[in-house]
């Protein structure tokens, strides 16, 4: 045994591989006892195979292996979130995100003694756009993405900053600025949207953008404006890869056809949808395969979020630790040496073509019946989201669906009361809204309120 | 007026990076690249299979995780049986589904826990068994038809699995009706773990006798398990695990086919163990490789079953890849390891608790272990389709190279006459050394990073509680039930059945281990032996009368840590500069003794030291393993050290090493400088230093600051 070959063993096709199962199966059916069909309604199968492969050669999408590591910080105070910033650059962070979630504070220190040339840096503007556009040196921040959604926060809140004119007004202002702007796809992630759907609306969403950009600036564009698409990651690994690549093909695909210039930019972020209160130490675990999904599907930024971020206000080594999750897949996992490990890849290729076909026929139904926000304000949107949400708490009520710790191999001894520092369900609140809002709901919460009232 | 895009199409054009290419070289010495094309795996051979058909590229069988998950398998044993049992039961009722025993040091060694040599021993990093009695209360009320079992034990393998049985018919439950696995892999021991009690060649006798019992008797039950992962924990690169591991499958199925079981019986019942470390599609790449070589080398046996070449595995996720630093970040290591083993295609999986580098588990944290792979078997949908990696190029470039690599190591390893022959000569220890060395050096030189060891350190200590075992409350509850055992029993027949096994010894040892001449098999006897009650360490020592202990031979590498290392290191400069001035002072070398006390076997940290402590200029002397405080004292005052170095991995310190010092004491030597290294957790330091160590360097020590800080003091105390 010298000469390395494998003569003595005859290549299988995708038939006769079907057959060998077919023979084992014993009379069952294939597709039933095999397929697993998503909540997608794609068809999942037990093998892919080089014959099975469509001819769509989606292996040119390449990614960007060489992530950034980010810490999300919310600045009400300057100084502070300076102080926190610098903290977790030093620990190994090389990319802060700020949310600016109030007026009247002179954002710009918040980067003071932060290199933006080695340090990727976002400001997530989420406040009313008159009083930031009004005075326009407040968004005057080189190298940062600098960016604001205002479809997001009519989403979100159910209503406009101002109104739809003027919030359009201030945000081509605002874009005009600073060349950036973003999509919160994580509100429909975390709402209980299946991922078409995500896709779907959120290339809805962005393409509101599109077109109003194509009315509004009169002169050609030249320089690209970036599209931050802040996208959550569940637990489906494989679909949120496909999901990830399958955003950047459709992104590709749309944009071609506008005459202003677009990059696409993702910001991934684990899910709120399946963290739990109890085990929260599972929430570790779900967001490292979480971030895995991330990088893999190309995430050009990732921030994760603490295991006990639902109830613990302010815990430095839970944000140690879920920089850390990030900082060992990059050193220690080199999840960075590839930046198109997905590709040829018969299962994810496969899968990514399903979901963005899916998606751009969901999108383009979106757009035959006039779009995304006309969609939004009948309501249109809330209710299908809230259809497909209904659908996958059924399954976790029926247990069909797992959450470990949650609704199945529970800790009965673990008691939580004591340690809860923040409310972690939903607030019920009466506001008067234009449209109604899209909530944000975790999978769990129900089964926890009981869980805690029994403690 | 909004933009028609109903007749929009997928575009893929312009997606494409131009980037300039860039490569990462790995521990195999592979390259990665930054990007793949199909034309990376244009002269592969290896793509077309499939899974359920030979070779088994995607999978040993047909539909794999679509039909039938993986087996979750913890590896747990506390130091008596009665309290495994109580955290067996509390697991299986927590969804686990298999059982997976660890044992202590002394009954791994074939020493009863009253044995003088093993005090510090005792209920050490497992379960205490030296009885059939222990083995029964191990399983009471677990039924052993039902659960499968799978136990970690090589140099003990006759009276383990002779308890076991006897412990099974105390359940009425006929030995045909056991599932599981025994290590039972003698080999590798011999590189790498140390726990082996007999010589190479009747321990290679006993293996072919368990394996034409287990063949004959026990249809359902592995009688070994071939592991790479010890390799791999003790610095393998995972091209050098693949190949030794398959060697070593090769040896034993050339042993079990001289002992004259056809090859159809015995192949499909051997099973193999691998290590998962960090790096992650390496090893997917490595699992789907293993099967692949599997079914190569197993065809030349011309097996009619096809089942014959088709390569199980259990996984555990790396041990050394886990950090006493921010233990809460080996969550994350080990989720991304269990990942890699699914992906690989593994049939059972055991993943890490996340103190398991310091202690055994706590209920917690064995907990957080347990969900990790309740989580992705429940939550993720991996397992909805086989294989999913395949076709990646990357993963299929991967794969062809560790397919040719090990390849090559394996063919060096036949030229040598195969793996027994090898081993006599030293060389695969020596290599997978030689790789640890070099690891050491990397990570030592900060071209390796481990989060919170050598880069991104917390600012303060992360401690938690870990298990905290009272072994000498474990060792004379054991004395006590063994003195019980030996009150109740017949003396007379327990006699008469250790000497029917010292005489098949005898009669194996004069045919030249050949088992097919041997009339009676020496399990077989072991179990008449454990009926009447004779105790793990008479079994053995019935043995070891005839056969002998074995000792390595105690070889030494240098100059590996050296040249892995950067010419302007400068740590590694100064402790060379400062055995210059000592020498300049004292006319001679500074002079150490690398060791290890009791019967830990655990050497990759001992023999890094001695490895790169030589390249700094000390002149090095290495103790044989298994020594007792007072001899590693005689041994340090007989070479003339001026620093003892005691390595320490499974928490035997705080018995050891006052002794170490109080000896030393005795005989007026207390300038002999003890040092200790190894894991040792933080709140141990004190209490060490307090009886006396000059230095404790716990993990993530880098080796030139260690030299550093002893060299200063010997300096000190020669000025």
């Amino acid at each position: 045994m010298n000469e390395l070959n494998f003569e003595e063993f005859t290549p299988v096709s995708a038939k006769a591989w079907k057959q060998h199962i077919q023979f084992h199966l014993k009379g069952l059916d294939y597709n039933d006892t095999l397929s697993w069909i998503s909540s997608e309604g794609i068809s999942i199968k037990p093998f892919y195979h080089k014959d099975t492969v469509k001819a769509v050669p989606l292996s040119a999408i390449s990614t960007n292996a060489n992530f950034n590591i980010c810490d999300t910080i919310e600045v009400l105070d300057v100084a502070k979130a300076n102080a926190e910033a610098l903290k977790a650059i030093n620990a190994g962070a090389n990319s802060i995100k700020f949310c600016i979630k109030t007026t009247g504070i002179a954002y710009k220190d918040v980067l003071n003694g932060i290199d933006t040339t080695a340090i990727t840096v976002y400001f997530d503007f989420n406040v009313a756009l008159q009083h930031v556009v009004a005075n326009k040196t407040q968004i005057e921040l080189a190298n940062t993405y600098c960016t604001t959604d205002i479809i997001g926060n009519l989403a979100k809140t159910g209503n406009w900053y101002a109104n739809l004119k003027a919030d359009f007004l201030n945000f081509s202002t605002f874009v005009t600025q600073t060349q950036a702007f973003h999509i919160n796809v994580s509100l429909y992630e975390n709402a209980g949207a299946t991922i078409v759907q995500q896709l779907a609306y959120t290339m809805g969403h962005a393409n509101e953008y599109f077109n109003h950009f194509e009315n509004a600036f009169k002169d050609a564009v030249t320089t690209p404006i970036t599209v931050v698409f802040n996208v959550s990651i569940g637990s489906n690994y494989f679909f949120e890869i496909a999901k990830l690549k399958a955003l950047r093909l459709l992104f590709n695909s749309i944009t071609k056809h506008y005459s202003t210039p677009y990059r696409c930019h993702i910001f991934a972020l684990p899910t709120k949808r399946n963290k739990t209160i109890y085990d929260a130490y599972t929430n570790s675990i779900r967001s490292t395969t979480e971030c895995m999904s991330a990088v893999l599907g190309g995430a050009d930024t990732i921030s994760n979020t603490p295991h006990n971020a639902t109830f613990k206000t302010q815990d430095a080594s839970a944000k140690r630790l879920a920089r850390n999750q990030l900082l060992l897949l990059k050193h220690e996992g080199y999840f960075d040496a590839v930046h198109n490990p997905t590709d040829g890849s018969y299962y994810i290729e496969t899968l990514t073509t399903q979901l963005a076909e899916s998606t751009l026929n969901l999108f383009k139904n979106i757009e035959l019946s006039g779009g995304f926000l006309k969609q939004l304000k009948e309501g249109t949107v809330q209710r299908k989201l809230k259809e497909s949400a209904t659908k996958e708490e059924q399954l976790f009520n029926t247990k069909e669906k797992t959450i470990v710790g949650c609704n199945a191999f529970t800790n009965p001894n673990e008691r939580l009361k004591d340690s809860i520092e923040k409310y972690p369900f939903l607030k019920k609140e009466k506001r008067k809204t234009l449209i109604p809002p899209i909530i944000e709901k975790r999978l769990t919460q129900n089964l926890e309120k009981e869980r805690l009232k029994k403690e | 007026m909004r933009k028609n895009l109903q007749n929009i199409k997928l575009d893929t054009t312009g997606l494409q990076k131009q980037e300039a290419p860039k490569s990462v070289d790995t521990a195999e010495g592979i390259s990665i690249q930054s990007h793949y094309t199909a034309k990376a795996i244009e002269t592969a051979k290896h793509l077309d299979f499939a899974a359920g058909i030979p070779p088994y590229l995607r999978g040993p069988y047909s539909t794999m995780y679509t039909q039938k998950p993986w087996t979750i398998r913890q590896y747990a044993g506390f130091s008596t049986a009665a309290e495994s049992n109580t955290f067996y039961k509390r697991n299986l009722a927590a969804g686990q589904n298999a059982l997976s025993v660890a044992f202590d040091l002394a009954t791994h060694r074939g020493y009863d826990s009253d044995h003088e040599r093993v005090i510090g021993d005792v209920g050490k990093a497992g379960v205490a068994i030296d009885t059939v009695e222990d083995m029964i209360a191990l399983f009471s009320g677990i039924p052993l038809d039902s659960i499968s079992v799978s136990m970690t034990m090589n140099g003990a393998i006759l009276p383990i699995l002779a308890f076991y049985i006897v412990a099974a018919e105390a359940q009425d439950i006929p030995v045909s009706a056991l599932a599981g696995t025994i290590q039972n892999d003698i080999l590798k021991e011999f590189m790498v773990r140390n726990t082996y009690i007999y010589p190479p060649a009747p321990s290679m006798a006993i293996v072919a006798d368990i394996l034409k019992y287990t063949s004959t008797y026990m249809p359902k039950f592995n009688g070994i398990s071939i592991s790479g992962y010890h390799m791999l924990e003790a610095g393998a690169s995972c091209d050098i695990e693949l190949a030794y591991t398959l060697a070593d499958g090769l040896e034993y199925l050339r042993t079990g086919i001289n002992a004259g079981i056809p090859v159809d019986t015995l192949a499909p019942r051997l099973s193999f163990f691998w290590g998962i470390g960090m790096n992650h599609f390496m090893e997917i790449a490595k699992l789907r490789a293993a099967r692949v070589l599997w079914a190569k080398i197993v065809k030349q046996f011309q097996p009619e079953n096809p089942k014959s070449l088709a390569l199980r595995a259990h996984c555990q996720t790396s041990g050394w890849s886990l950090t006493a630093q921010d233990p809460h970040t080996n969550i994350a290591r080990t989720t991304v390891e269990a990942m890699a083993a699914v992906f690989g295609g593994t049939q059972s999986l055991h993943t890490n608790a996340l103190d398991e580098a310091m202690a055994l588990p706590t209920d917690a944290s064995a907990r957080i272990a347990r969900n990790t792979q309740l989580y992705i078997l429940k939550e993720t949908q991996i397992t909805k389709t086989i294989d999913p990696w395949g076709g990646s190029f990357y993963v299929e470039k991967l794969t062809h190279d560790l397919i040719q690599k090990s390849w090559q190591l394996l063919q060096d390893i036949e030229r040598l006459g195969g793996m027994t022959k090898a081993i006599a000569t030293g060389k695969p220890k020596a290599k997978i050394e030689a790789a640890a060395a070099k690891k050491q050096a990397k990570i030592d030189a900060g071209e390796d990073i481990i989060v919170g060891v050598n880069a991104f350190n917390a600012e303060k200590a992360h401690l938690i509680s870990t298990l905290e075992i009272d072994t000498e409350a474990v060792r004379l509850e054991q004395i006590k039930r063994l003195k019980t055992v030996k009150a109740q029993r017949n003396n007379a027949k327990v006699k008469e059945a250790l000497a029917k096994l010292t005489k098949a010894a005898e009669t194996l040892k004069s045919n030249a281990y050949k088992t097919n001449a041997a009339p009676t098999n020496l399990l077989q006897l072991t179990i008449n032996a454990a009926r009447v009650r004779a105790t793990l360490g008479e079994i053995s020592n019935a043995l070891e009368q005839v056969f002998g202990r074995h000792e390595a031979p105690v070889a030494l590498a240098s100059g590996v840590y050296k040249t892995t290392l950067k010419d302007n290191n400068s740590a590694f400069n100064k402790a060379k500069a400062l055995v210059e001035r000592l020498i300049a002072e004292t006319g001679r070398p500074p002079k150490i003794l690398v060791s290890k006390i009791g019967q830990d076997g655990h050497d990759r940290g001992a023999k890094v030291i001695a490895t790169a402590y030589t390249d700094i200029g000390f002149k090095v002397e290495m103790a044989p393993l298994f020594l007792t405080p007072k001899e590693v004292t005689r041994l340090a005052l007989e070479k003339d050290v001026d620093v003892l170095g005691i390595s320490s991995q499974v928490a035997g310190h705080k018995t050891l090493i006052p002794q170490v010092v109080k000896a030393l004491e005795s005989q007026n030597r207390s300038d002999i400088m003890v040092i200790v290294g190894g894991v040792i957790p933080k709140k141990d330091y004190s209490f060490l230093k307090d009886a006396g160590a000059a230095a404790v360097f716990g993990p993530g020590s880098k080796i030139s600051d260690t030299a550093i800080h002893i060299l200063e003091k010997l300096l000190a105390l020669n000025a």
